[in-house]
């Protein structure tokens, strides 16, 4: 990272800490949101960036540790932490399965299957009423108390969840760039080459995958002690293409990215609920354009302009998602 | 279990394949071609059903609404084709992602029109009747469906193997850039084989509407169970299709009798079993 854009980062982090001195609460809710559904985007990203997979399942992650936070906190009574803890477990072991089910094939295959598992996840939140309550879905979810912090004053929830996306962001950051992250961009790049000198393809993928998902899972949690409800529609596959939108307009590059594409989303949103019920119709023109004519997302883009000035080019992240 | 409920849950599973294959087999023939596969699929099926059903109600034929739902899917499945998939042929993520967000936009402004009711096929009175199949009987309607797959596949079998259309799809599907060198123009061929299967979810979506509502999640359920069933098979083939939606008509079936809370999560047995022992599916060439 070079001096000019850890400085950006410096300032944007210190204008996020002063926004609960200065903004409303409905602005607070909405960066609230715009930071939880960071770490969902920032999961999606680390896999179609870094490793080169397109993941419809990151969003679906987030809704089973919000469903098995859900559950173990209004059903059995458990308390905050460790229901949070065991959701955990429960996502990166569902991720486990999955990954080993899905993470043999790749590209467009591999997409496909995310969908398929994906829907079928939706389907047992809204096919098992017994234990999901079915559509109705999962309501006054108790939001957690610690050492004598309500959680249920946005102002406080701010702070822990500012801390919380940070460590995840910085721990990304650093992973990324470790041997772990040369390892998964290479089997990006030339799968068969790592292979032949040795590495264990299957297993670094499962890696990253896990270790997404848990960033995803986080977030998850983060969103259901926030808003305090879930229904299927955490799993509904607009969900998964809503997190996917926000990440092709932030460009799948990992850390700005994410929250450029997010708060570009909850912004368009919060002004969209105003004048039409659908959002879905407009995230979809959205994308569709973005696709068409920014491939390389809004964050790229601007970075793209600097480089021009420079006189450097970058790549597409369509053509590095292609490969 | 009784015979005859035996017998009612396989012709539910066997009618339910029926219209998963009608789905399925273009799907998967245009992904062999080109390696695009159609996400908007779902959303084609439900454009086609509400526009038959539509139809249908206004005029009361039944072939009016057929037409109609078939032309309901060719037209945005033509369009898309030509007018955007062309802008990114060849980026086979940025095809698969545009078609997401086209079948987004589809759902989502048929949600707009229809509103969250959920819509039915009105049968016309003489096609209401059960057949007596002497142990079950079973609604007419469905058996025709099980036909109308039947005459599908036997046609698209018939094609891929009798015409020289069929044997350019055929060589397209196996080794793209030897056809390509030998003269066929793929490109021209997928756009033919996309505005089929396009035709074929329309028609899919009449058809169907008639026992699955049309509901606001009907198009994506029906998208998923149409990617089971071409993962099961076997990407690019029309015989793994077939058996693909065989596998995923009968665990529905009997999974909605008897574990309805797993119905539709129980495709993953299948699924997962099938992807460990054959990572291509059943039907499918091993990537070289």
């Amino acid at each position: 990272m070079n001096d000019n854009r850890a400085r950006t980062m410096l300032v944007v982090g210190a204008a996020a800490l002063m926004l609960p001195l200065v903004a409303d609460d409905y602005v607070l809710v909405l960066a609230l949101r715009a930071l939880m559904y960071s770490l969902i985007v920032m999961s999606f990203s680390l896999l179609a960036g870094e490793l080169g997979l397109v993941s419809l399942l990151q969003s679906t992650f987030a809704g089973v540790a919000g469903y098995g936070l859900a559950i173990l906190s209004t059903s059995y009574g458990w308390s905050a932490l460790p229901a949070a803890a065991a959701s955990l477990l429960l996502t990166l072991a569902t991720a486990a399965v999955f990954g080993l089910v899905s993470l043999k094939t790749s590209g467009v295959g591999f997409m496909m299957l995310t969908i398929a598992l994906g829907q079928m996840v939706w389907a047992l939140a809204f096919q098992w009423i017994d234990l999901t309550r079915g559509m109705d879905g999962i309501v006054s979810i108790p939001a957690p108390e610690f050492a004598g912090l309500n959680l249920r004053d946005p102002r406080a929830m701010y702070f822990v969840t500012a801390a919380i996306v940070v460590v995840c962001f910085a721990s990304a950051h650093v992973l990324m760039e470790s041997r772990f992250g040369l390892l998964i961009r290479g089997i990006r790049d030339n799968a068969p080459r790592m292979r032949a000198l040795g590495h264990p393809i299957l297993r670094a993928r499962l890696a990253a995958f896990l270790i997404a998902s848990f960033y995803a899972a986080v977030g998850g949690i983060l969103l259901t002690w926030e808003t305090r409800v879930i229904t299927p529609v955490a799993l509904d596959l607009s969900r998964a293409v809503w997190v996917l939108t926000a990440a092709v307009i932030g460009g799948t590059t990992l850390l700005g990215g994410s929250v450029v594409g997010v708060v570009i989303m909850v912004t368009l949103e919060a002004v969209l609920s105003q004048y039409t019920d659908r959002h879905i119709l407009v995230f979809g023109l959205i994308l569709a354009f973005a696709i068409l004519l920014l491939p390389n997302g809004v964050s790229a883009f601007v970075s793209d302009l600097w480089a021009k000035r420079r006189g450097r080019s970058r790549e597409t992240s369509a053509v590095k998602l292609a490969r | 279990m009784t015979l005859a409920s035996f017998a009612f849950l396989s012709l539910n599973g066997l009618t339910l394949a029926a219209l998963l294959f009608i789905m399925a087999s273009g799907l998967t023939l245009a992904f062999g071609l080109m390696r695009v596969v159609n996400l908007a699929h779902g959303a084609f099926f439900m454009l086609g059903g509400y526009v038959g059903v539509a139809v249908v109600d206004r005029t009361g034929s039944l072939l009016a609404g057929l037409g109609a739902g078939m032309a309901a899917g060719l037209i945005p499945g033509v369009a898309m084709e030509r007018l955007l998939l062309a802008r990114v042929r060849g980026i086979e993520l940025s095809e698969a992602l545009l078609t997401i967000a086209i079948g987004m936009i589809i759902a989502d402004g048929l949600l707009g029109v229809f509103g969250g009711y959920p819509k039915s096929l009105a049968v016309p009175e003489s096609l209401r009747g059960r057949v007596d199949l002497g142990f079950v009987q079973y609604p007419g309607f469905r058996l025709g469906i099980l036909l109308l797959a039947v005459a599908v596949g036997a046609g698209l079998g018939a094609l891929l193997t009798w015409t020289r259309l069929g044997a350019a799809i055929r060589a397209g599907v196996d080794d793209r850039e030897t056809a390509q060198s030998q003269g066929i123009n793929v490109g021209a061929l997928f756009g033919i084989v996309f505005a089929l299967a396009s035709v074929l979810a329309g028609a899919a979506g009449v058809v169907g509407a008639s026992y699955l509502a049309l509901a606001q999640d009907t198009g994506v359920r029906v998208l998923m169970l149409s990617l089971v069933v071409i993962i099961i098979g076997g990407l690019g083939s029309v015989t793994g299709a077939a058996a693909g939606a065989v596998i995923t008509g009968f665990v529905t079936s009997f999974a909605n009798a008897f574990i309805p809370q797993f119905a539709l999560f129980i495709l993953f047995a299948p699924l997962a079993m099938v992807l460990a022992v054959r990572p291509q599916g059943l039907f499918g060439r091993a990537a070289a």
